[in-house]
């Protein structure tokens, strides 16, 4: 029997119902579409980008001192190992680099430009890898006498290898190190995230292992017994004891490994992923709205039906079995209508984003696609089920006391699943709005820098690989005077890291003279960075005060630093008075010296678009520290080309291993960070874009349903004066009593986010954005009201009392 | 499946066989309507006994409560007061899937504009009532080829609706009314919308499904073919105010020939 519905329900969609099918496919094909691209790009980022990290007991470790600025940071080792062992709450820890260096490894006269970190042994066993090739660290690689090992992502392994195993036991040649390759880490496995290349930390840095430095980020697994609150209970408690014996007010947080590898992107993506089901479901909810208006124009069928002894439920398989044929037709087409999407989504992408490559319409869409139908077509089926259990079956007998029930029930709760339609789309349209504003907002802010004529690069001399400080910054004080006459250059610098390209730093804890320590412990940690002389200029950072660096600020003159407007103004009130202060760093390795205010430079927002830190600068001549980045602005006009050609000649002919990595214009690093916000705008705007489309052929079907059902009464107030004005009067009242309760709703609940701030926009945002989102809609309501009022004004009366408007 | 719900429905009417012999029962049968809050009494207090194989015709003017009566009997529609007893069950004990399945299974319908469904051929028409019964593919395709055989429409069976005339609507109509071997038959009017050629055929299959044993109830307007049936219940303001069996010997009558013995105060109506 359920053939005999299916085949009905065939020739009924295809055939019989052409203009409401149409609509009801279009509808579900967007719907499918939109639904199924998030739950692809959502699979391929939380799910499958992390499958080694599944284990509820691995855990992230980070220092934290939320009260002086820093959510998180990096840890030292020895504090990491202080939570492992029995009786604490981690049975095994392992260490990385919080942030990968860059390096060239030379092999057979090749260089190759890799992002290397830097592991401890236990970890590659304690994320239950498996080695796509080789073998991973074993205990004895990190004794002293072993040769240095390391092991290749499998992503370098392909494309500097070819994917070639025969790879393993190669030599790579760095510094005066030689480097073997003994295994390559699995495909799913990238972990530290985007390192290439991984060597041994009590290897390559065993100074770590003992140093209170905080450069590492920690990975545990939580004690057997405990469940994750309770080891982060412990791990406070031990965090409090090391703090009071080092006199700090760092703590120490314990995070489930996957959601700390998701980081920002997680809360986005659910975010996401919800508005993409609410999409599925508006174009569900539009269905369902088709289907009641189709109870009501079949009224006499069903009832026949019913007569004949179906039941309603029985009556209503009628439905389901066409809804069921309106989605196998919508399926393929939203499929279709998926690749497209996810093409244009994938091209906004940022590049960094986890497993964006394997995006694909593999089996989890399918199952979406088919659980989303199998609920979808039960939920449009239930508003019009309802509808057929009152149905009069004796209406069939004519001229029984019976009459077909009336259509106000029908209307009302059509204009319900209407306005939710509406409502719903309102709420993405602001949701939308939201996203595109804070886009907007990141896009005008000033990140401290010149966004043109600025080229940055990286020459990779890794602290890791241990390179003579001193030789380094002898390299890049002739380097960069060879630079400076480059015809075309305006300035050169160089420093410790260049803006945005990590989201960690060098986090300097400092005392300001004059500060008691009490005062002190309360500073915030302010982002320190090390840089040359022409640094600022080269960056078009602003001197708003005193001096830039100069060449005789050496080792051994006073110790002097730059600070940020911000510092400037926190501690001394104006960048003005800044000049001639006194700072010190706290902790560290550094030399500890009060260092003089020479300078104040504009804010730089040095980790990230959205990260505001209190800014030093320190001359690279009077710390260990050694640049890495070069800064380089070019004179307008000029050939870029030809000018970076000739910065390329210079270094290699001064080093033969000196090779620019990474280049890039200050533009294209601004734009990478606003990769993320971008994307996140442009896949809510698709959202809000596909429910507004949904929702208006929603308010189409109800506007174009209400005027059939009163086209007699239509005729009969055209025949007894009234004008086509008045009943566009009706018709524009209608569409507003569909559009209301959306706008009402959506101000609502923007008013009640606005308390909450769960989405991180400036509170003037709230006001246009809400505005544009309650305007929007209803303009569009209007728009979808067009047609079916075009048609009453055509109306002429006889016409409309004897034949109705369809 | 059907067989079994069948034997669940006699469970819930263990007289059924008691009351062999009287098909439909209605004691002091009341129903009434309140579109808007005005109370409108369709019937009033009908008693009424039909017996298995009666043939029987309800007539009356305009608004006298004909169609109430045929929705109640055809368990459409509830009486607001009152008992009725279908093969010996009191439809009040019924569910309204109760009601559905006694409906496809005992009742055959024929209405006055032929209510077939636009978008299903003539064979799927007259196979819906089965579709409701799940039953095998071969046996419902055996039954629909026979009903159709019987109300001759086997030639038209992958016509729609639409390509018929009203006679051959009309006709897959009553194909569909007895392809589930009803044991009563309600015909709303079933030549309303004919003209008297084909109103004459569906008349002759009726009286030739009556002779099968098949008990018929008619609303009709028309005399010639109120007198087609055994017995004439008339009808005015919503009660019964005549019941008696037709006399024969006005059978070969035409289609003006009065009848006498109608009462006189309804005369003007029919």
């Amino acid at each position: 029997m359920i053939l005999f519905e299916l085949r009905q329900a065939v020739r009924r969609v295809m055939i019989d119902g052409s203009a409401w099918s149409a609509i009801a496919i279009a509808t579900l094909t967007i719907g499918l579409a939109v639904g199924t691209a998030i739950v692809v790009i959502a699979d391929a980022i939380l799910l499958r980008s992390h499958p080694y990290a599944r284990n509820e007991r691995l855990v992230a470790v980070w220092a934290t001192a939320a009260d002086r600025g820093l959510d998180r940071f990096e840890l030292n080792y020895p504090d990491l190992k202080a939570l492992e062992g029995e009786g604490k709450p981690l049975a095994r820890v392992a260490a990385y680099a919080a942030a990968n260096s860059r390096a060239i490894f030379w092999t057979d006269g090749r260089p190759l430009d890799f992002h290397v970190n830097i592991v401890s042994a236990p970890l590659y066993p304690m994320l239950g890898a498996r080695p796509a090739a080789g073998r991973l660290f074993e205990q004895e690689d990190a004794l002293p006498e072993s040769e240095q090992s390391a092991l290749l992502s499998h992503s370098a392994w392909v494309r500097h290898f070819g994917g070639d195993p025969s790879v393993i036991g190669t030599g790579l040649q760095v510094g005066d190190e030689t480097v073997r390759i003994i295994g390559v880490l699995p495909q799913t496995l990238d972990f530290p995230q985007g390192a290439e290349i991984v060597t041994l930390l009590e290897r390559s840095n065993p100074a770590l292992l003992e140093s209170r430095q905080r450069v590492l980020a920690g990975v545990g697994l939580v004690a057997p017994g405990l469940t994750l609150d309770e080891a982060h209970v412990s791990v406070s408690v031990i965090a409090a004891q090391l703090a009071k014996q080092q006199d700090e007010t760092t703590g120490l947080e314990l995070e489930p490994l996957s959601e700390h590898l998701m980081g920002r992107l997680a809360p986005v993506l659910r975010m996401m992923l919800a508005m993409g089901l609410l999409v599925s479901l508006i174009s569900w909810l539009n269905v369902g709205g088709l289907f009641l208006t189709q109870v009501v124009a079949r009224e006499k069928e069903f009832a026949m039906r019913m007569a004949l002894g179906a039941t309603p439920w029985r009556a209503s398989l009628t439905l389901t079995a066409e809804a069921l044929i309106l989605a196998a037709i919508a399926a393929p087409l939203g499929l279709a209508l998926a690749e497209i999407l996810l093409a244009f989504l994938l091209r906004l992408a940022p590049g960094d984003l986890p497993s964006m490559g394997d995006v694909a319409l593999q089996a989890p869409a399918l199952l979406f696609l088919f659980t989303n139908i199998a609920v979808g077509v039960v939920l449009a089926a239930i508003p019009a089920s309802l509808r057929l259990s009152r149905i009069a079956v004796s209406s069939v007998i004519s001229d029984s006391g019976a009459r077909m029930s009336e259509s106000g029930q029908t209307k009302r709760a059509t204009a319900v699943v209407t306005a939710l339609q509406v409502t719903l789309a309102c709420l993405l349209a602001l949701v939308a709005g939201l996203f595109q504003f804070r886009f907007l907002e990141l896009q005008r802010v000033d990140p401290g820098f010149d966004r043109a004529g600025v080229i940055t690069a990286h020459i990779p001399f890794p602290y890791s690989m241990r390179p003579e400080p001193g030789r380094v910054r002898e390299f890049f004080a002739s380097a960069l005077a060879e630079i400076r006459r480059v015809p075309g250059v305006v300035a050169a610098g160089s420093s410790l890291m260049r803006p945005m390209e990590l989201q960690q730093g060098w986090d300097y804890s400092f005392v300001v003279e004059g500060q008691t320590r009490e005062v002190q412990r309360r500073n915030p940690f302010a982002n320190w960075l090390v840089v040359t002389p022409g640094y600022h200029e080269a960056l078009g950072t602003r001197l708003l005060a005193g001096r830039a660096f100069q060449d005789s600020d050496r080792h051994d003159s006073p110790a002097v630093a730059i600070v940020g407007e911000s510092f400037a103004r926190r501690y001394w009130g104006s960048p003005g008075n800044a000049i001639g202060r006194r700072i010190k760093e706290v902790d560290g390795d550094s030399e500890r010296r009060w260092q003089t205010v020479v300078g104040v430079v504009s804010d730089l927002r040095q980790r990230g678009i959205t990260v505001q830190m209190l800014d030093v600068y320190q001359p690279y001549t009077q710390t260990n520290w050694s640049p890495n980045y070069l800064a380089i602005r070019i004179a307008p006009g000029s050939d870029t080309g030809r000018v970076m050609s000739d910065v390329r000649g210079i270094l290699t002919s001064m080093r033969p291993d000196a090779v620019l990595v990474g280049e890039s214009t200050t533009a294209a690093l601004l734009d990478r960070e606003l990769a993320q916000p971008r994307f996140n705008a442009a896949i809510a705007i698709v959202f809000a874009a596909a429910a507004l489309l949904i929702s208006l052929s929603g308010v189409y079907s109800a506007l174009s349903y209400w005027v059939s059902r009163r086209s007699n009464e239509f005729g009969i107030r055209l025949s007894m004066g009234a004008t086509p004005p008045d009943l566009l009067r009706l018709i524009l009242r209608e569409t507003m009593v569909i559009a209301l309760p959306g706008i009402l709703l959506t101000a609502g609940i923007a008013l009640f986010s606005l308390r909450l701030r769960w989405v991180n926009v400036s509170e003037g945002a709230w006001s246009p954005v809400l505005a544009a989102a309650i305007l929007i809609v209803p303009a569009a309501c209007m728009v979808a009201a067009v047609l079916p009022a075009l048609r009453v004004l055509r109306m002429t009366p006889s016409h409309a009392i004897r034949e109705g408007v369809e | 499946m059907a067989w079994k719900e069948m034997s669940e429905l006699t469970t819930l009417a263990p007289n059924v066989m008691s009351v062999a012999g009287t098909m439909i029962r209605l004691d002091g049968v009341t129903k009434t309507y309140s579109p808007g809050g005005l109370e409108i009494r369709a019937l009033s207090d009908v008693q009424l006994e039909i017996r298995r194989g009666d043939y029987v015709s309800i007539a009356g003017p305009s608004g006298c409560g004909k169609s109430t009566l045929l929705s109640i009997l055809g368990l459409l529609d509830t009486p607001s007061a009152g008992r009725y007893e279908f093969e010996g069950i009191d439809v009040r004990e019924l569910s309204v899937a109760d009601r559905a399945l006694v409906r496809n299974l005992r009742i055959g319908f024929i209405f006055q504009s032929f209510n077939l469904i636009g978008g299903m051929s003539v064979f799927d028409n007259v196979a819906l009532p089965l579709s409701y019964r799940r039953v095998p593919a071969r046996v419902l395709r055996e039954r629909v080829q026979l009903a159709l055989e019987r109300v001759g429409m086997t030639h038209r069976m992958n016509h729609f609706p639409s390509q018929l005339s009203g006679g051959q609507q009309q006709r897959v109509a009553v194909g569909r009314a007895i392809v589930g071997d009803p044991a009563v038959l309600l015909a709303d009017e079933p030549t309303g919308n004919l003209d008297s050629n084909n109103g004459e055929m569906v008349m002759d299959l009726l009286g030739e499904l009556h002779r099968g044993g098949v008990t018929i109830c008619m609303v009709t307007h028309d005399p010639r073919y109120a007198r087609d049936a055994e017995r004439t219940i008339y009808l005015f303001d919503g009660r019964v105010v005549e019941d008696e069996p037709n006399t024969p010997g006005f059978e070969a009558g035409g289609p003006d020939t009065p009848r006498d013995h109608t009462p006189h105060w309804t005369r003007e109506f029919v």
